[in-house]
């Protein structure tokens, strides 16, 4: 296995995917800022865009949601 | 009276009121949000009346950094303090005693504790969470930009106490033996520290036993005493 592969395929530990985390959302919070500023058109590819957007982000409030719980319940 | 030559075009007066664009730095090991922040910070940033706002330039890491420091007139760095390499903590140190009227705003997802106010001793004239919006990030730049400080009230807070308590033995700790401390403190082992620092064992093995002797504590439990007794972490 190549060098470039062995380091795609190591794990990340908890403190990388959580810092990963947080700098993710918060990019996908600047963006939907810059969306609410910047958006006019209300056609069928953005409104099918938005929907994508906000079933993501239910999901990940959802996945959130579940490992507080058990982060609360340790 | 003298004919003007016909290259000469008048000042606009909209040109001669506008303040030249504050040129801002960003430093986050993330593309996505540093590229996305850009954007954003360009956009808003160059609607504001008072102050216009420009990113001239990125980097990833901390020797990225001083390399546009080096190149390009900045007036205020963004700056993150999880970056690979010698960390975005060492840098606020080096910035100031390299580029002292440059104004640096931290931006980071570690929150606003002791170890945060230990970097505003040093020179960072602002510190925001991650979790803030677009709109503040922008203000904060604006305002670090004419020289105001940009504290949140808890910071402020601890920055008071902190005030009020010099002399204390783990003022002496170096920043990066700060950081091990509060990792040791959250109950990391020192090969997981090493692994988050990107540090050998070794190295965070030496740091530990630096930490302890300058604080003069004999174990773990009183280390974890000494830094609850001191508020150097939350409880």
């Amino acid at each position: 296995m190549s060098k470039a592969k062995a380091e795609i395929s190591e794990p990340l530990s908890d403190a990388q995917l959580l810092h990963n985390s947080i700098s993710q959302i918060a990019s996908i919070r600047i963006q939907a800022e810059l969306l609410l500023m910047n958006l006019a058109s209300g056609d069928e590819k953005t409104r099918a865009g938005l929907d994508t957007i906000a079933g993501l982000t239910t999901d990940v409030q959802a996945t959130l949601a579940a490992l507080l719980a058990q982060a609360q319940g340790d | 009276m003298a004919r003007l030559p016909r290259w000469y075009k008048p000042l606009r007066w909209s040109t001669v009121m506008t303040m030249p664009a504050c040129r801002v730095l960003l430093v986050d090991d993330h593309a996505v949000f540093r590229e996305t922040l850009a954007v954003g910070i360009n956009q808003l940033g160059s609607e504001r009346r008072e102050q216009t706002l420009q990113v001239v330039a990125e980097a990833g890491s901390s020797g990225e950094c001083l390399q546009q420091l080096a190149t390009l007139a900045v007036e205020v760095v963004v700056l993150d303090l999880s970056l690979p390499g010698r960390g975005g903590a060492d840098l606020v140190a080096q910035i100031k005693s390299r580029y002292p009227d440059v104004y640096i705003l931290i931006l980071s997802a570690h929150a606003a504790d002791q170890f945060v106010v230990r970097l505003v001793q040093q020179g960072a004239s602002g510190y925001l969470h991650k979790s803030c919006s677009l709109t503040q990030v922008v203000d904060a730049i604006t305002q670090v930009c004419k020289g105001v400080e940009v504290f949140p009230r808890e910071l402020q807070d601890l920055l008071k106490q902190q005030g009020a308590g010099d002399g204390q033995p783990h003022e002496s700790l170096s920043n990066r033996e700060y950081q091990v401390m509060e990792l040791l403190v959250a109950g990391l082992r020192v090969s997981q520290i090493a692994e988050e620092m990107h540090l050998s064992v070794k190295t965070i093995s030496t740091y530990r036993k630096r930490i302890l002797e300058k604080l003069g504590v004999q174990s773990h439990s009183e280390l974890v005493s000494y830094a609850i007794h001191n508020g150097l972490v939350d409880v």
